[in-house]
């Protein structure tokens, strides 16, 4: 096709629902870094505003103590009951956010600008490189933010969805003239 | 009409195309490049306006963004906008322009006659005037504001875009002039990420207008070419037109205005926004701002056709215009002399040059003496003439002390008088970043001393004069911006400039006039008509503070903000106080730099995008099924269902009753929901909340209070024990983030030995309340894993099963008083929930309510809403709910302020109940309570209506209130007085329906 994702200078598209918890725990804990590692099978990020892409679940680092991790929706009960077996004798808590949030990716070569828009974070490469996860606002949505190597993925409040479809395309007419 | 007034050839315009455009309904034309104002100049125009006060006339001063006199209204309907200066709006064909401030006409203004008022009307006249009597003054101020004021506004909905753009960048250059470029160079080729913001549609600056200047032996615009396209070339550099750098705030965050499309007219692309205010942190800041020319202050020195020296050399070289036939020059320093030549090169006619100083020798003045032009030396121009348009003037010998006349003046003829008394550094955006200036006395300007922000301010704002000086200062302030932010670099090699030598000016504050000072017109301030006879007086009348003159003479303001007279102003000030310019400090520097419209302030926050609207996972069924809604803080909520025919109190009468005697369903989604989890949740609990917690069984449901360390009450919901280490707690809708907030903060800052965590789930799921007699039926039929039994699933108990096939917390808790049960499941299955619920529940006439009936059904019960019958001032024991406050516990938030002397004092406000004499009288919320009504105010008040309601189910109207010692007056008779009559109300105890509480237990 003619009409590759290149010539689109922004393109915007809800996120597929997938599972979604909020993990809490202390990560100077190595027990429990332990704990989280053997199912994520991956490391958890423990450095500010970073993600890990393991086989199970992307882990994007919330606060200190505070994880968003993402998986399939099919994997999301088995995801969350694995990690509550290992961590049963260690302080921590997993809690299903699935349905409490809902998510869009922006892509393509003006996905930045586009977003810079509403949100005052540097999202420049240089800045801003795949992996990098921040929670700000766009326009007045609190938003979770993530680079990946395909795209820009935002996750808002369900409640917020609308507003931030609405705001998105909106803020791409600019492009589509 | 052809272009009159234009040289053959020459400037920075497109001869080849014409453009047609109309000033005051008469048709123009100029070439691409034109600015309004130099295509008005190139068609012989010079009276563009009115001036604001004494309605004289007025001409284009500037060429730039300094403007005080052409302010025009540009464009028709609601794309009209007021106040624009025409030297920055570039023409586009079918322009429309307007003068303002003038009646009926721009020649022949009737409100002229305040300018032949003039001696009857200085400064202070309206402050002095229009005092008595004092109620006048609104009368007064609607004729002073026809009369004075500038533009007008539009009358509906601004029609264009505008949007935002954060960015980020290593250094900022604001200005794109000789040094801006230069450091924009310097710091692109070290690898910075710049971004240059010139407020002109070339950038360039100056340089564009200097046709005497070569730059490694070529002329200068050639070397702007190059370095324009160089950095257009880097992808490391963001160049920004027709955008103006208008406010310099912490932390190297600072605002601008980029003009996307007014250029573009009606042609403008309908995708594209109008503006965008971009606001930008950059690591470091070059400010090359430039230089502002100053005016020099004689009598009669506002007539159209004087203008600044360097911008009539602008609008002769850039623009290729003849401004006139027979120029007088006045100044006092040699850049006046610069324009003369390039004048007289152009083959206008050079009437005079007119020197302030005693002699002028340097390599300028040799020139014009060589190119045979008539030169005054220590003269000064005492008047000038013409009504219009300025016909000649008079001219006179300087005393040596300056300040007088000697012998008899004398005139010459002219058309046009160039002025110049030297340049002010524009000192704006780096007074703004809070940095302080420095007076240099010996051409009294004030440039840029100690700051306070990563920045350097680099070229003609920073006080050097020369193009050579301003390359030279811009190559070294952008590589050393580009160092502090990280990139090493070496300074560009400087570059060999050729131009005239042209020193500081010797500075000359005020020409004596020829009349008395009183009536000589020696204008400082051109937008506010404020003379310096005006500056004198109100020194004579006690002001001394700068900022005072300020206001009382309103020097400096306007749309200009004094950008061409704040330095005359403070010199003549100073002068008349005897004190040093230094000593009197200056105004300040606020932003915008130049206005900025509400557009692009507004941006996108407009209609849809003006806030979020918030729904909830059910809100399409309310919606299909007819309900009215209502916002609470963003959510918006169901807030009655009325079927055909219906109004309001008829169906909020039916769904009220409906949920007392069958069964109702409410969408309580908006709740607020915590998942508590950790071995000290309990704890946790037992700190916040003022009840015990500790002993809550797994499965049980407790009511909460949540007060502020005030002793207030914040809050309160019901939270459900899930298991031994694990909460739900719900707050109110309008606390829900609040709460999170705050309960996180107590975790890490009051308890970090606590050992608990917080994740809010209000979003995770949707909450159905079905509510009456009949719920429990309705309920069974949807689930086959709950026993709803009266005994197996008791008041304030949580069950989890399934309901109608999905997973479902289900509590049976009660805010109606009522038979009830609050059904929550994931928020992306609450829809298929209700639906099904309303399909089985059809058997009952299951009815939908709202928050409306909500309400009422509450309020029967005395049950409190924070925020309706709280505010903040109100403790548990104020509300009757002391039953709610643990009076064992060592400690909870708040609890050490319900034994303040003022918690505990007789007469706090309490809540009770509110009956009216007649039961169909329904009182206004927020009406006051009196023991005796008086005749008017002022009237002892007990307190005021809480929460008022028409009951169908007691079949009168009920209410709410909070009043001094509440409790004691119970039986009493009081009085609501309302404008048209008085209500008489007896109080009672705040629960008016089954007080006994039994049938939630049923």
């Amino acid at each position: 096709m003619a009409d590759t994702m290149q010539d689109i200078p922004v393109a915007i598209a809800a996120l597929p629902e997938n599972g979604k918890l909020i993990l809490r725990a202390d990560a100077q804990n190595a027990d429990i870094r332990a704990a989280i590692a053997g199912v994520l099978t991956a490391p958890l990020p423990v450095e500010p505003l970073t993600s890990m892409a393991g086989d199970k679940a992307t882990a994007l680092w919330l606060g200190p103590d505070e994880w968003l991790l993402l998986c399939a929706e099919a994997d999301r009960a088995g995801l969350q009951q694995a990690l509550e077996a290992n961590l049963a004798d260690l302080h921590a808590s997993v809690v299903d956010v699935s349905d409490a949030y809902s998510g869009f990716a922006v892509t393509g070569p003006k996905a930045a600008e586009l977003l810079s828009k509403g949100c005052a974070i540097d999202l420049h490469p240089v800045a801003f490189a795949e992996g990098k996860v921040v929670r700000s606002l766009l326009a007045k949505a609190d938003i979770t933010l993530l680079r990946t190597a395909a795209d820009f993925q935002l996750y808002v409040l369900r409640s917020f969805a609308a507003y931030t479809r609405l705001w998105l395309d909106d803020a791409a007419r600019e492009y589509r003239g | 009409m052809s272009q009159s007034h234009r040289l053959p050839a020459g400037g920075r315009i497109d001869r080849s195309r014409s453009l047609s455009f109309t000033f005051d309904g008469t048709r123009y034309s100029g070439h691409p490049g034109d600015t309004l104002a130099s295509a008005l100049i190139a068609n012989g125009v010079h009276l563009v306006g009115r001036s604001f006060k004494y309605h004289r006339p007025r001409g284009i001063l500037t060429a730039g963004s300094e403007e005080p006199n052409a302010l025009i209204q540009l464009g028709l309907g609601n794309r009209t906008e007021p106040n624009i200066r025409a030297t920055q709006i570039e023409l586009y064909d079918g322009l429309t322009a307007a003068s303002q401030n003038r009646f009926p006409s721009l020649e022949f203004d009737l409100g002229a006659v305040n300018d032949t008022l003039s001696p009857l009307i200085p400064a202070g006249f309206y402050y002095k005037t229009f005092m008595w009597p004092q109620r006048g003054w609104m009368t007064y101020e609607r004729a002073i504001r026809r009369m004075a004021g500038l533009g007008r506004a539009p009358d509906g909905p601004d029609p264009d875009r505008y949007e935002y753009r954060h960015a980020h960048c290593d250094v900022l250059v604001a200005g794109g002039g000789a040094a801006g470029l230069a450091a924009a160079l310097a710091a692109g080729r070290a690898g910075a990420r710049v971004i240059i913001a010139d407020e002109q549609a070339e950038m360039g600056g100056w340089l564009l207008s200097e046709g005497d200047t070569e730059i490694s032996a070529k002329p200068a615009v050639d070397w702007v070419e190059k370095a324009v396209t160089e950095l257009a070339g880097m992808e490391n550099v963001t160049l920004l037109r027709r955008t103006t750098a208008f406010g310099y705030y912490d932390h190297n965050w600072l605002g601008l205005a980029e003009r996307v499309t007014d250029h573009l007219g009606p042609y403008a692309a309908d995708h594209l926004p109008r503006q965008r205010l971009w606001q930008v942190r950059a690591k470091q800041v070059v400010l090359a701002t430039g230089a502002i020319e100053r005016p020099l202050v004689f009598g009669q020195n506002d007539r159209p056709g004087i203008m600044l020296a360097a911008s009539l050399r602008s609008y002769i070289s850039r623009y290729g215009a003849r401004p006139g036939k027979a120029l007088v020059v006045f100044t006092n320093n040699d850049s006046g002399y610069r324009t003369a030549l390039a004048a007289h090169h152009a083959g206008i006619g050079v009437a005079a040059i007119i020197d302030s100083r005693a002699e002028a020798s340097g390599p300028l003045p040799q020139s014009a003496r060589a190119a045979g032009l008539r030169i005054y030396e220590g003269h000064a121009i005492i008047a000038t003439t013409g009504r219009l348009r300025v016909d000649s003037v008079r001219l006179g010998r300087l005393a040596a002390s300056g300040d007088r006349i000697e012998g008899a003046g004398f005139g010459i003829p002219c058309d046009l008088v160039a002025m110049s008394g030297g340049w002010n550094p524009n000192v704006s955006l780096f007074s703004q970043s809070r940095g302080k200036l420095d007076f240099r006395a010996e051409d009294g300007v004030f440039v840029p001393g100690q700051s306070f922000q990563p920045l350097r301010s680099a070229g003609a704002c920073n006080g050097v004069l020369s193009t050579a000086d301003c390359l030279a200062e811009g190559f070294a302030a952008g590589a050393e911006a580009a160092r502090e932010a990280g990139f090493a670099n070496r300074k560009p090699a400087a570059l060999k400039v050729t131009e005239p030598d042209c020193p500081a000016a010797a500075p000359f504050w005020l020409a004596p006039p020829e009349k008395p000072l009183a009536r000589a017109k020696c204008f400082v301030d051109f937008q506010n008509d404020v003379t310096a006879a005006d500056l004198k007086l109100a020194v004579r009348e006690g002001f001394q503070s700068v900022e005072h003159v300020k206001r009382y003479t309103t020097t400096g303001m306007g749309t200009d903000q004094g950008r061409t007279s704040n330095v005359n102003a403070l010199a003549i000030v100073s002068a008349t106080l005897g004190m040093e310019m230094p000593a009197v400090g200056t105004t300040t520097f606020r932003p915008p730099y130049t206005p900025t419209s509400f557009g692009a302030i507004a941006g996108r926050n407009i209609g849809a995008l003006f806030d979020p609207v918030r729904r909830t996972p059910i809100h399409e069924w309310h919606a299909a099924h007819g309900a009215k809604f209502e916002n609470v803080g963003q959510w918006v909520r169901a807030w009655y269902y009325p079927k055909p025919g219906e109004d309001m109190h008829a169906a909020v009468n039916r769904e009220v009753k409906a949920a007392r005697t069958g069964v109702g369903i409410l969408d309580a989604s908006t709740l607020g929901k915590i998942m508590v989890k950790g071995p000290d949740a309990a704890e946790f609990l037992n700190r916040v909340y003022t009840n015990s917690w500790l002993k809550l069984g797994i499965g049980k449901a407790r009511y909460g209070l949540m007060l502020g360390e005030d002793g207030m009450v914040r809050d309160d919901g019901v939270t459900v024990r899930l298991g031994e280490d694990r909460f739900l707690m719900s707050t109110t809708t309008g606390n829900a983030a609040t709460v999170m907030t705050s309960l996180e903060d107590y975790l890490q800052t009051e308890w970090p030995e606590l050992k608990v965590y917080l994740t809010s789930v209000t979003e995770q799921y949707a909450t159905i309340t079905i509510n009456g007699p009949k719920s429990r039926e309705l309920l069974a039929a949807l689930t086959d894993d709950i026993d709803t039994g009266n005994e197996a699933f008791p008041h304030m108990s949580l069950r989890e099963g399934t309901v109608a096939g999905v997973p479902a917390r289900v509590i049976r808790i009660s805010f109606t008083g009522e038979l009830s049960f609050e059904i929550n499941v994931r928020a992306s299955q609450g829809k298929a929930v209700w639906e099904a619920l309303i399909e089985a529940g059809a058997p009952f006439d299951i009815t939908p309510y709202g928050t409306e009936a909500m309400h009422v059904l509450r309020a029967e019960k005395g049950f409190i809403i924070v925020g309706q019958e709280t505010d903040g001032s109100m403790t548990p024991d104020d509300l009757g709910m002391g039953w709610a406050v643990s009076k064992v516990k060592p400690d909870f938030v708040g609890k050490r302020s319900l034994t303040r002397s003022d918690t505990v004092r007789e007469g706090r406000k309490q809540l009770v109940g509110l009956l009216t004499e007649d039961p169909k009288e329904v009182l206004e919320e927020g009406a006051h309570v009196v023991q005796v009504a008086l005749q008017q105010p002022p009237m002892a008040m007990l307190g005021h209506v809480t929460s008022s309601y028409y009951s169908p189910n007691l079949e009168r109207s009920i209410a709410l209130a909070v009043l001094k010692g509440g409790r004691a007056l119970i039986g009493k008779t009081l009085s609501v007085p309302m404008p048209d009559k008085v209500i008489k109300v007896t109080v009672t105890e705040p629960v008016f329906f089954d007080p006994k509480g039994e049938r939630a237990n049923g």
